[in-house]
């Protein structure tokens, strides 16, 4: 009996391919990173077909499946501003401290009164939980007698509309008349995009509820921004498996 | 060691026996550490921005319906139960259950659109109301609107549901278990 011959293999392998291919995707997705926005509460959105995107200049209302609503501002720099309006408007300036304001600008959402959001604020409470622990109630009231996010709304309208007057300063007769127009129909490219990105630019308000949300409370904060005289609401939704052909079905239906 | 031949003088062909350096480098750490943090980004992005869908509100004033044969109204009832029914008088209109799901949802509006287009009374005006009781789910509002959007319902509203509207759904289920 012969001995088995064991070919020796070398054990190394050419990891160069491999090596490129972690990088190339790494870079890519450092690239593409956005942090998660850092939310206190977890929301599972209902799907639809739609595809448009969320835009910057948002206010977001959230409610989670127990009916509490929480406010967000998206862009960090207007959030100070809308606070002191709507500190001003219950006359309780002097209970924010000037770190309170910079505690305030730093979060994508709140969901307390505002009675008790310096209490929040001073302790970093940033979960329902947290808000809990402070003995807090949890949620931004909208019944009719106290309607707290009614006036979140009126203001974060006056300091979008604000920035919106300031903007159309600068602007020449042209464009103006370009932006006025409801619908872009029948304008050239140039100005369609032109329009678009003005569309961009104006405030959205924007419904962010849980797919297991009581209708009732939906149809307060509907309630509210109707009183608001905000009759254009967008909905959150996650895009639909498979409905890239959004678009496609409906022109199927129109025949 | 090794040098650089600058001279061509030499020829390519005759090379100086330089003693064999590997220039192989072991790669598997680098490998590691891109993985891992791939697997770090891939876990923390968000790939998507939100997606959102618009709705116009009608004004508080509130609007007509319009004629009923013209119009139909959607119940929506908790435990994702949709009815409809069309008709002027809600005493004497009678519920049909309509089944939750998107597709079947988008086969009624459709039928109902064409029928509505071809009913000479209703000069191409096809208009849904959408009423929830207080504890349907958000899921079947978004839904419904959804639909609508897809199968080109331009004019709907979504309304406050009467008494007379949930006693309508009470008497169904009320039958239905019968």
């Amino acid at each position: 009996m012969g001995k088995i011959k064991i070919p020796r293999k070398n054990p190394t392998l050419d990891m160069t391919a491999m090596c490129d291919m972690a990088f190339l995707l790494l870079t890519f997705f450092i690239l593409t990173a956005q942090f998660k926005p850092e939310s206190p509460i977890e929301v599972d959105a209902p799907s639809s077909t739609s595809n448009k995107e969320e835009t910057e200049k948002v206010v977001k209302i959230t409610v989670d499946t127990t009916g509490r609503v929480f406010l967000g501002i998206k862009e960090a720099k207007k959030r100070e501003e809308l606070l002191r309006y709507v500190a001003q408007h219950y006359q309780m300036t002097g209970r924010f401290e000037d770190a309170d304001f910079k505690e305030f600008a730093g979060r994508e959402s709140f969901g307390v009164s505002i009675q008790d959001l310096p209490k929040v604020l001073k302790n970093k409470a940033l979960t329902p939980e947290a808000y809990k622990a402070l003995k807090v109630n949890v949620g931004i009231p909208l019944d009719s007698a106290n309607n707290q996010l009614g006036v979140w709304i009126l203001y974060a309208n006056k300091v979008y509309e604000k920035e919106r007057i300031e903007r159309r300063e600068g602007m020449d007769d042209r464009i103006k008349q370009i932006i006025a127009k409801p619908t872009p129909e029948g304008l050239n490219d140039a100005d369609k995009k032109i329009w678009e990105d003005e569309q961009k630019n104006n405030l959205k308000i924007v419904l962010f509820g849980d797919r297991k949300a009581q209708f009732i409370v939906v149809k307060k904060v509907l309630n509210v921004l109707q009183d608001r005289k905000v009759y254009r609401v967008h909905l959150v939704t996650n895009l639909k498996d498979g409905a890239g052909g959004g678009e496609a079905k409906k022109e199927e239906t129109k025949k | 060691m090794a040098e650089i031949n600058s001279s061509n003088q030499d020829g390519g062909s005759k090379k100086k026996a330089s003693k064999k350096v590997s220039t192989k480098v072991d790669m598997t750490p680098m490998v590691d550490l891109a993985f891992l943090l791939i697997t770090f980004f891939m876990l923390t992005t968000t790939f998507n921005t939100p997606k959102i869908m618009q709705v116009i509100m009608p004004d508080k004033t509130g609007g007509d319906t319009g004629h009923p044969e013209c119009s139909v109204v959607l119940l929506g009832d908790k435990n994702d139960k949709i009815y409809w029914y069309q008709s002027a008088n809600v005493s004497q209109a009678s519920l049909q259950k309509l089944e939750a799901s998107p597709e079947k949802i988008r086969e009624f509006l459709i039928q109902k659109k064409r029928e509505t287009l071809e009913n000479g009374n209703c000069y191409k005006q096809f208009i849904v109301v959408v009423k929830f009781k207080d504890d349907a789910s958000f899921k079947n509002v978004v839904d419904i609107l959804d639909e609508m959007n897809i199968v080109g319902v331009s004019r709907y509203g979504i309304q406050d549901i009467t008494k007379e509207e949930i006693q309508l759904i009470d008497n169904y289920n009320l039958q239905a278990s019968k």
